[in-house]
């Protein structure tokens, strides 16, 4: 206990410059009071000698007159009446306890009262041969006495013994010095209960500061790591076909909002979603659905199913009864299809038009058995979407005035022809002159994605259609043989490029038509010089081959499947594979790049 | 495409000519039925002219290479074309068989 009282105290001192500068400060006053003390009682104890010295040198004096006066010789003592003497003796006493004695040469007591203090004065007065001295002597109470003696002189051969009590004279002194003690002592416990004080709130302090600390670190990573988990710009969107860009502020440090996106087969995935409430809370919600959305958009490619599915996980002990609402695009990269469907997010704008009709449905976590719809439109080439999160339109400025959909619509329309990039820099600028420095209340997100479908001349343009009959695939192959030596495509490629269209069309064959039913699969190829796109229709059941889960080609030769080896070989001849179901048909459209 | 079996030296040998489709995988898996219940016996293919070969090509090897391990014999193909081998290498059979 004293040990780590100690130890704090030291800690406190060597931590805290002004508590050890105001303890060094007390302890300094302590010892001058008690320097001052001491050189006070020396003071007094030499004024009170000389004073005796003085008042002696009176009464030797006095007696030497009166002696002179009176005739007398030291050998007709008493002549006089013995009073006489007693009161020359006892003239002018400073203190009133003070006893005196006079003595002649041979030790006969010739005034005073004979008591135990004067006998133990005789007796030192015996040992001292010049008759003159000081000692402290205790009386028969235990008093402490001053006994001062010395010779009278002149014609006589007496010794006056002065006796003074020392409670007299040192009492008021002894008492001032007990307070001093008394003020010191309390002084220091002051102090001492001020460091203690100090030491215990210090370190209280220190310990709220480190917490603190610790969770400003740990916000700051938890605010990169969310940053992180935002789409980079990378350069596989560096596309001819799409030009997107997203920015998300957060209010605090780590945000509930989110925006993410990706190609998968030549689809462009979106989404854009805000968590209820802002800060941690949200945070943790938003990268929970941020990787839902990411794990169920890489085996669906229905944008409801992909909200229904990640409402049906949000809902499952939702205690805290947070929602996200959300909304998910996909748009298909060859054909400019974009299917969506929302939960409860604000509509996304058509740049320069109006706001892409949606139906609201409900936020995300609420009804785990909501049904959501997926709707469609076709986006024209050169059309640009913007999404966004409240935290724009609901931007206030200092007087609680909010930005609004007017001015988003606003500053869309005049800058339509920005680049993604471009347009939200001017966003985010022109939400800025708005609020005025107010303090941002929402995480703002904004994602905004321009496409452009690239159309080049076609160099080729050739179509089979065979029927649903693996019979046919020879004849299958010896058009594919033939359209790659028309495009003086190298020998192993072209067997690539044979060997993954006839994994794509034995799959129709396979999935599309019910055993037994009859059908007919074309297949169009066609080359704009740069690559060669393969696309193969049938209008069988819908059957989306990317959805197909590739094996393991790492198992041993038992646990290996014999089967899905066509889509896998499909993926790994070429370099896109997209599936599109139009027009009660599949569409599979596959592409090579032949030219970099 | 032709197919061709001969045993000889207590092995089966096989003769694969030609493209294997998916269309020639029928006939072909017709023509190798006895090797899916192999009784013991190691199996080769001779692959100098196989041109091309299907996944429907390579269920049909996968299918006698399981049969043949659980007897404890071996499979080895045998004169495999560049491409044919890259085929093997992009579905990872390349090492399950035994390439001579």
């Amino acid at each position: 206990m004293l040990k780590t009282f100690w130890e704090r105290l030291v800690h406190v001192l060597r931590t805290n410059i002004s508590l050890t500068v105001i303890v060094v400060a007390a302890l300094l006053l302590e010892l001058t009071t008690g320097l001052m003390y001491y050189s006070a009682q020396n003071i007094i104890q030499r004024t009170m000698e000389r004073l005796v010295e003085s008042e002696m040198n009176v009464i030797y004096l006095n007696i030497r007159n009166q002696l002179d006066k009176a005739m007398v010789t030291t050998d007709s003592i008493p002549a006089h009446d013995a009073n006489w003497l007693d009161g020359v003796l006892n003239e002018g006493k400073m203190y009133k306890g003070t006893q005196r004695f006079l003595v002649t040469g041979d030790y006969h007591l010739l005034a005073g009262e004979d008591c135990l203090i004067y006998q133990e004065a005789l007796e030192q007065l015996k040992t001292d041969s010049d008759h003159q001295g000081y000692v402290i002597q205790k009386d028969e109470e235990g008093q402490k006495k001053h006994v001062f003696y010395a010779p009278v002189g002149g014609v006589t051969d007496w010794v006056l013994i002065n006796v003074l009590d020392d409670c007299e004279v040192f009492g008021k002194l002894r008492l001032m010095r007990r307070i001093l003690l008394f003020l010191a002592l309390a002084g220091l416990l002051i102090v001492g209960f001020i460091v203690w004080r100090a030491s215990r709130h210090l370190e209280r302090l220190r310990q709220v500061n480190a917490a603190k600390d610790r969770i400003d670190n740990e916000l700051r990573i938890a605010s990169q790591i969310q940053m992180e988990m935002l789409p980079e710009q990378s350069p596989q969107m560096k596309r001819d076909d799409i030009d997107i860009y997203g920015s998300l502020v957060p209010a605090r440090e780590v945000g509930g909002d989110l925006f993410d996106y990706f190609i998968r087969d030549e689809k462009l995935f979106f989404c854009v979603g805000d968590v209820s409430g802002k800060g941690v809370p949200s945070a943790m919600l938003m990268a929970v659905t941020h990787a839902m959305f990411r794990a169920v958009s890489a085996h669906d490619n229905n944008p409801a199913h992909i909200l229904q599915n990640i409402n049906e996980t949000s809902c499952e002990g939702n205690e805290s009864n947070m929602f996200v609402t959300m909304f998910v695009g996909i748009l298909d990269l060859p054909t400019g299809h974009l299917c969506y469907a929302n939960a409860g997010h604000d509509a996304p704008v058509i740049v320069g038009r109006e706001a892409l009709p949606v139906k609201a449905n409900i936020p995300l976590g609420l009804f785990d058995d909501f049904t959501y719809q997926m709707q469609e439109t076709t986006l024209e080439g050169g059309s640009m979407l913007f999404l966004y999160t409240d935290g724009l339109t609901e931007a206030k400025n200092r007087q609680r005035k909010q930005f609004g959909l007017g001015r988003v619509m606003t500053v869309l329309a005049d800058f339509a022809d920005l680049s993604p990039e471009q347009l939200l820099e001017k966003m985010t600028g022109e939400v800025h002159a708005f609020v005025e420095g107010a303090e941002q209340s929402d995480d703002l997100t904004m994602l905004a994605i321009r496409y452009t479908p690239v159309s080049r001349e076609l160099v080729l343009d050739e179509q089979l259609v065979i029927q649903n009959d693996v019979h046919q695939v020879p004849q299958l192959n010896a058009f594919v043989k033939q359209v790659m030596e028309r495009l003086g495509i190298e020998a192993s490629l072209a067997k690539k490029l044979q060997l993954a269209v006839e994994e794509a069309v034995v799959n129709v064959m396979e999935y599309a038509y019910p055993t037994g039913a009859s059908g007919e699969i074309s297949l169009q190829v066609s080359s704009d010089g740069q690559s060669l796109k393969f696309v193969i229709k049938d209008q069988g059941v819908a059957f989306d081959p990317t959805m197909n889960e590739l094996p393991d080609t790492t198992l041993s030769v038992e646990d290996r499947p014999i089967g899905g080896l066509g889509i896998l070989l499909v993926r790994e001849m070429m370099d896109s594979i997209n599936y599109e179901r139009t027009g009660g048909m599949n569409v599979l459209t596959l592409i090579k790049k032949i030219k970099h | 495409m032709k197919t061709t079996i001969q045993e000889q030296d207590n092995q089966f040998v096989v003769n694969l000519d030609g493209e294997l489709d998916t269309a020639a995988a029928l006939e072909t898996e017709k023509v190798l039925q006895p090797l899916f219940k192999s009784n013991g016996k190691d199996v080769l293919f001779e692959c100098e002219k196989l041109e091309y070969i299907s996944s429907s090509g390579l269920r049909i090897l996968l299918g006698i290479l399981k049969g043949a391990r659980a007897n404890g014999s071996k499979v080895i193909m045998k004169g495999v074309n560049d491409d044919i081998k890259s085929v093997f290498k992009l579905t990872g059979l390349i090492s399950l068989f035994e390439l001579a």
